[in-house]
């Protein structure tokens, strides 16, 4: 019997559209206390750098109406412990692996894309261009399409697998970016990262964050989302990795109709750390209720 | 840890803002050690507002009831959805999370030094427990702005000597809880291990004035996080020595809440 959840990304197969996103998951070792992972259509590690990254001064989240701000900053161990310690360890799980990878400069990406592209169990790259939460880099590279595209191209030469570009929110215009980094080559893309926000302290007259602003994310941000994966999708062939805000398996559906096909969950892993197996257990009922034969029915199919 | 459902079997106030629940987790098993905390999902099926868990540490456990007690200040949208919990009704815990107070260091006869800021107070109220019962003796040190916040002493007094300290006088000796080490110190004070969870000033006065101490002291803290497990790196501290072994980032949610003082940095 064929399976209702399997998905294609491009030439990637996957046997359901879950994610996690990155950011939210770390590189696994935390929630592989809780469930097997590989249950997960895959797993999308934390941002590697070439170097490690202490991040910002805390604190670094802050909850907002039916969200939440984070101003992590890119914290992570570095190329060398991530290709030594943690894709082993995931790639032991049997879950495909996806690789958020961010840097400072050009040179940076290029690097850190030659080396985990070519690790055991990576099956794709996830380009951070849209971090909003680092001085240098991150999101700089993801608000102007001649620079995105640059450094889409420079990536794409090295890269043994395909490579999703992740689109920042925080532009006039994202079809433009995405036309861009499509025309560079990118196999696919992941949208949306976080919005820039600001939360405050009226009795301290003080930012929560201690970096001042931070990214939104949450249910808050989702009809964001759903409208820019939409308007990416008519304009776009590649691929499309969904996410913001979604908490349920209705979310999924309306995400996949919106253009995704596949799809990742992020702060809903703080809210219900057993999220994701449960989205996956009832995707199927869902499908049946609604009269879908097969979820990859529903990619793009929203009637407008 | 897991994820439990709870049934509330009693809330009450123990001042105008700190209130105790007690909830039975029928199918909790694991060991909770004093200074474990628990996420306790605010939001709801119906409702994504307030989004995000509340890390509430362990005030008391039993194990042969499975009956879990909170002692929670009402400060926020999420504690005051706490607060309005009534008996009966359920709540999702995830939990127990975090690296709790190191119980089994202590032997009988040693003496440990438990010190006290408002609300650090329940924590240590289930390490008292542990430790009595261990063979510890148990000296107490409370801290509160007034007469009118304190809590938790006659609870204290079951395990050892408690001094009450107040900012206004209202209670006790009128002072903090440093003036009041010093205080009872120069009047026979013996410990052997010290223990404290308050707030962040109250910890960083502690750390000057214990200094070159030697005896080692535990200290809780706190610090904003989404996760509780590890995973999304909001709750991070520096090791104050960065040339130690584990110079890495610290995180509250899964190194600590429990660190050695003098392990990490003191800051927000």
């Amino acid at each position: 019997m064929n399976n209702p959840l399997a998905v294609k990304l491009g030439s990637i197969q996957l046997k359901n559209p879950i994610m996690p996103a990155s950011g939210c998951f770390g590189f696994g070792q935390e929630f592989a206390q809780l469930y097997d992972l590989k249950q997960l259509g895959a797993v999308v590690v934390k941002a590697v750098t070439l170097r490690p990254i202490w991040g910002n001064p805390t604190p670094r989240v802050a909850e907002t109406p039916g969200g939440m701000l984070n101003a992590i900053g890119l914290q992570n161990p570095g190329l060398d412990v991530v290709c030594r310690e943690k894709l082993p360890w995931l790639a032991e799980q049997d879950v495909p692996i996806i690789v958020n990878i961010a840097g400072e400069t050009v040179a940076d990406y290029v690097a850190v894309a030659e080396t985990v592209s070519r690790q055991t169990g990576v099956i794709a790259l996830e380009l951070n261009i849209s971090c909003p939460n680092v001085q240098k880099g991150g999101m700089a590279f993801g608000t102007s399409p001649e620079t995105a595209a640059e450094l889409t191209r420079a990536v794409k030469a090295v890269s043994s697998v395909p490579v999703f570009v992740k689109l920042s929110p925080n532009v006039t215009d994202i079809v433009e970016i995405a036309q861009a980094v499509e025309a560079a080559g990118a196999d696919g893309l992941s949208l949306i990262n976080t919005l820039l926000g600001l939360a405050i302290d009226l009795r301290k007259r003080r930012p929560i964050l201690a970096n001042v602003t931070g990214g939104l994310s949450g249910p808050a941000i989702k009809p964001v989302a759903l409208r820019m994966i939409h308007q990416v999708y008519r304009a776009v062939a590649l691929p499309i990795i969904g996410m913001g805000g979604i908490s349920s398996a209705e979310d999924v559906l309306e995400f996949m109709l919106a253009g995704a096909s596949a799809v990742a969950v992020g702060t809903a892993n703080f809210v219900d750390p057993l999220i994701m197996p449960r989205i996956i257990n009832q995707l199927p009922g869902l499908l049946a209720e609604l009269g879908v034969n097969s979820i990859s029915e529903l990619i793009g199919a929203l009637e407008v | 840890m897991n994820k439990y459902l709870g049934t509330i079997l009693n809330s009450a106030r123990l001042t105008s803002n700190v209130f105790k629940l007690v909830v039975s987790v029928p199918e909790l098993t694991e060991n909770v050690t004093p200074g474990q905390f628990c996420q306790i999902r605010i939001a709801t099926e119906l409702s994504h507002d307030p989004l995000l868990r509340r890390p509430i540490s362990v005030a008391d456990y039993d194990p042969t009831r499975q009956k879990l007690t909170f002692i929670i200040r009402e400060s926020g949208r999420g504690t005051k959805f706490l607060a309005r919990l009534v008996p009966g009704q359920q709540i999702d815990l995830f939990g127990p999370l975090g690296t709790g107070f190191p119980v089994h260091r202590l032997v009988k006869g040693d003496r440990a030094l438990l010190i006290a800021g408002g609300i650090g107070a329940p924590p240590l109220y289930y390490l008292a427990r542990q430790l009595h019962a261990n063979g510890v003796e148990c000296a107490t040190i409370l801290g509160f702005r007034s007469h009118s916040e304190s809590f938790l002493i006659d609870e204290f007094s079951q395990f050892g000597p408690v001094r009450v300290v107040t900012d206004d006088g209202t209670l006790g000796s009128c002072g903090n809880v440093c003036t009041e080490i010093t205080a009872w110190t120069s009047e026979g004070l013996d410990w052997t291990h010290g223990f404290a969870c308050g707030p962040l000033p109250m910890l960083q006065a502690l750390q000057a004035q214990l200094a070159g101490d030697g005896r080692p002291v535990w200290v809780s803290l706190e610090k904003r996080m989404a996760c509780g497990l590890g995973a999304c790196a909001a709750c991070t501290c520096r090791p104050a020595n960065p040339n130690s072994t584990a110079s890495g980032p610290r995180l509250v949610c899964k190194d600590g809440p429990v660190f050695l003082l003098g392990e990490v940095e003191l800051g927000e």
